[in-house]
């Protein structure tokens, strides 16, 4: 599986957790996960990208549109365990300057 | 270390999301082979991505001719990648233009537009973009 998402439920947050390669075919579905929790501004919505070992323009897309939709709605959202390759690109788009990054 | 200089690998792929990472993994091969870095082949595989991105989602909008040719060349200093399209012709002066990083300080005036080809010009060397029957992205990266 070249691609896979997950999201778990605790009391105080949602994580969402990625494995594998995020690109334009594989974005959908981390959209889909997405947008399943992103409205719940009860809890921390978390983006655990621990197991990711790729990402595109595309997938930093639907990174931008998660952080820009729990801004609007004045909820809380983390980025975690965030890959040094994957950091460095987000570094280099100037992606990074929106993240609350938990380790 | 496998000797491939002055070499041509070429890959003919249907213009779908699906067959993007055939593209990568083939760079991934030929890249490793000729000793670049670690760090220089994930730039790579990005760079040629988002090419290949572009061919998929502009090119062929309302066609049915739908592939993309990728020829990766090989030569003492480093490796020109190719990609070739065969559909709607791309103003790529302007998509040039609307290359950048994200500079906004408020999220909500954010896109992701012009990230694709930002990325290209940053990971690789050399970008260009010519648009004649289709547009083509010839991309260097040099051996360090």
């Amino acid at each position: 599986m070249k691609f896979q998402v997950r999201t778990e439920e605790t009391e105080q947050k949602i994580t969402i957790i990625v494995d594998g390669e995020l690109d334009l075919s594989t974005a959908p579905q981390l959209t889909e996960a997405i947008n399943q929790s992103v409205e719940r501004t009860d809890k921390l919505l978390e983006l655990d990208l621990g197991g990711l070992q790729y990402i595109d323009s595309t997938g930093l897309g639907v990174m931008i549109s998660m952080l820009k939709e729990r801004d609007r709605l004045h909820a809380e959202v983390t980025i975690s365990h965030i890959p040094p390759k994957i950091k460095r690109l987000l570094d280099i788009t100037g992606v990074s300057r929106f993240l609350a990054v938990s380790s | 270390m496998l000797v491939v200089k002055n070499k041509s690998v070429g890959l003919e792929i249907p213009a779908e999301a699906e067959y993007i990472d055939v593209v990568r993994y083939t760079l991934y091969g030929i890249a490793a082979n000729m000793g670049f870095s670690y760090e220089a082949i994930e730039d790579m595989k990005v760079a040629v991505s988002e090419a290949v991105n572009n061919a998929v989602l502009h090119a062929y909008e309302g066609s049915d001719a739908q592939k993309v040719d990728v020829r990766f060349e090989t030569f003492d200093q480093g490796m020109q990648i190719i990609v070739k399209d065969y559909g709607a012709s791309f103003d790529a002066d302007s998509a040039s233009s609307r290359a950048k990083p994200v500079l906004e300080q408020d999220i909500q005036r954010v896109g992701a537009g012009g990230l694709g080809i930002y990325l290209m010009q940053a990971l690789m060397d050399e970008v260009e973009v010519t648009s004649e029957d289709g547009t083509e992205v010839i991309m260097t990266k040099f051996l360090k």
